[in-house]
């Protein structure tokens, strides 16, 4: 019998090797930063501070290396069904999708290491934020529009639209409210523009017009696209024929729910910053650890059910 | 339809109802590695041992082996018919 694993081993050898060196070199450029303002606020030594940076290197690792093991083996799956298969177009986009999912955690990630070369330099820092910011926005954006147009391929494939119609309405309400809020929050946050506190950053360091066009109205579009995938996701899951073959697509639906969700409550998260600057070490810890975890859960149910659906297809 | 195919179409349809979409590239496989043939051809005697085939590979898939031996036994008949 063949087992898949055997057979994707090439290709996650090649993935991965390269992926490790990109974590040494983010390695290397966190353990050499200078000492950040925040060592001195919790009175840590740079040892100390290596230390703790440490144990969030370390997952950082496991959560690029998960979601790189969903992309290969998503790109696998789409190699393995051929050009004909009702569903191929769907998981070619699906891929693309996971591809833009990755590099949502690996770019803003360096780039915040980078700047930590420049601790006191305001500028820098507000530059950043904006870089980041935006970044993530685009590479959210388009990782969410081809996940959409993957969850609509899906559900085309077997015509299963009833759910889809009945939820919809529910899901816009719910994502309506969440809106709502978040706009609230927002203007609700008093350093959204500039800070006047040394220790809290500016949210975005941007104007009112350009928080509203630039940043809110991309985000609360991306979440749209998010909370349609997943009943699209969800419908696909409940519907489809085969009970073995449903079963796989749950785990993927699980997946995407999570990492969903989990970008919704990061913009909510990011609305306190201030709080969060003034807290104790230990809870921005525990926030952080937490933050992580999710991440890696929300990834590792995708790479699960990417592995089931290829281990379908290479199964003789 | 000829006596062949519809061997072919009956062991699909049950196929279908645990992988869904990947049913039909499933079979073509246990078909072809184990059998030898093309899907097409699948005689009234190829049955049994393709219903031992299909019960390995699916064990692969799933723990659940109350759905595999459901699935075995479905298709194990199709060969009595």
């Amino acid at each position: 019998m063949n087992y898949p694993k055997i057979k994707a081993q090439s290709d996650m050898r090649h993935s991965f090797a390269w992926l490790t060196l990109i974590w040494v070199a983010y390695v290397a450029l966190v353990l050499l930063a200078p000492a950040a303002e925040a060592v001195g606020r919790y009175g840590l030594t740079l040892t100390q501070a290596n230390i703790l940076r440490v144990t969030i290197l370390l997952p950082y690792l496991f959560i690029w290396s998960t979601a790189l093991t969903g992309v290969v083996w998503f790109r696998r799956y789409s190699k393995l069904i051929g050009h004909d298969a009702p569903e191929s177009d769907g998981y070619k986009k699906l891929t693309l999708g996971l591809w833009m999912l990755l590099l949502v955690v690996i770019i803003p990630t360096i780039i915040n290491a980078f700047f930590t070369y420049f601790p006191n330099d305001f500028n820098h820092q507000s530059f950043a934020i904006m870089l980041r910011t935006y970044i993530q926005i685009v590479l959210y954006g388009t990782g969410f529009w081809y996940l959409y147009q993957a969850s609509r391929s899906f559900i085309k494939s077997i015509g299963a639209l009833e759910n889809v119609n009945l939820y919809r309405p529910i899901v816009i309400g719910g994502w309506s409210i969440l809106t709502f809020l978040y706009v609230w929050m927002v203007f609700q946050n008093p350093f959204r523009s500039s800070s006047k506190d040394p220790l809290v950053l500016p949210t975005y360091g941007i104007n009112d017009w350009l928080i509203v066009s630039t940043i809110i109205l991309p985000y609360v579009i991306i979440w749209l696209l998010g909370a349609l995938t997943i009943l699209n996701f969800w419908s696909y899951a409940e519907k489809v024929a085969g009970k073995i073959y449903r079963n796989a697509f749950r785990s993927l639906a699980y997946g995407f729910s999570v990492t969903i969700i989990l970008l919704i409550f990061l913009q909510f998260l990011s609305q306190t910053s201030a709080s969060l600057n003034h807290a104790t070490l230990k809870i921005i810890l525990v926030v952080i650890y937490l933050i992580l975890l999710a991440i890696a859960i929300g990834y590792l149910l995708i790479a699960r059910g990417a592995q089931k659906l290829v281990v379908i297809e290479e199964v003789e | 339809m000829t006596e062949e195919a519809l061997y072919y179409s009956y062991v699909l349809d049950v196929l279908k109802e645990y992988l869904g979409p990947a049913a039909e590239r499933f079979l073509s496989r246990q078909v072809h590695t184990h059998l030898r043939k093309s899907p097409e051809h699948l005689r009234k005697q190829d049955i049994q041992p393709l219903a031992i085939r299909i019960r390995s590979g699916l064990l692969v898939l799933t723990h659940d082996e109350f759905v595999v031996d459901e699935a075995y036994h479905r298709i194990a008949a199709i060969g009595d018919r």
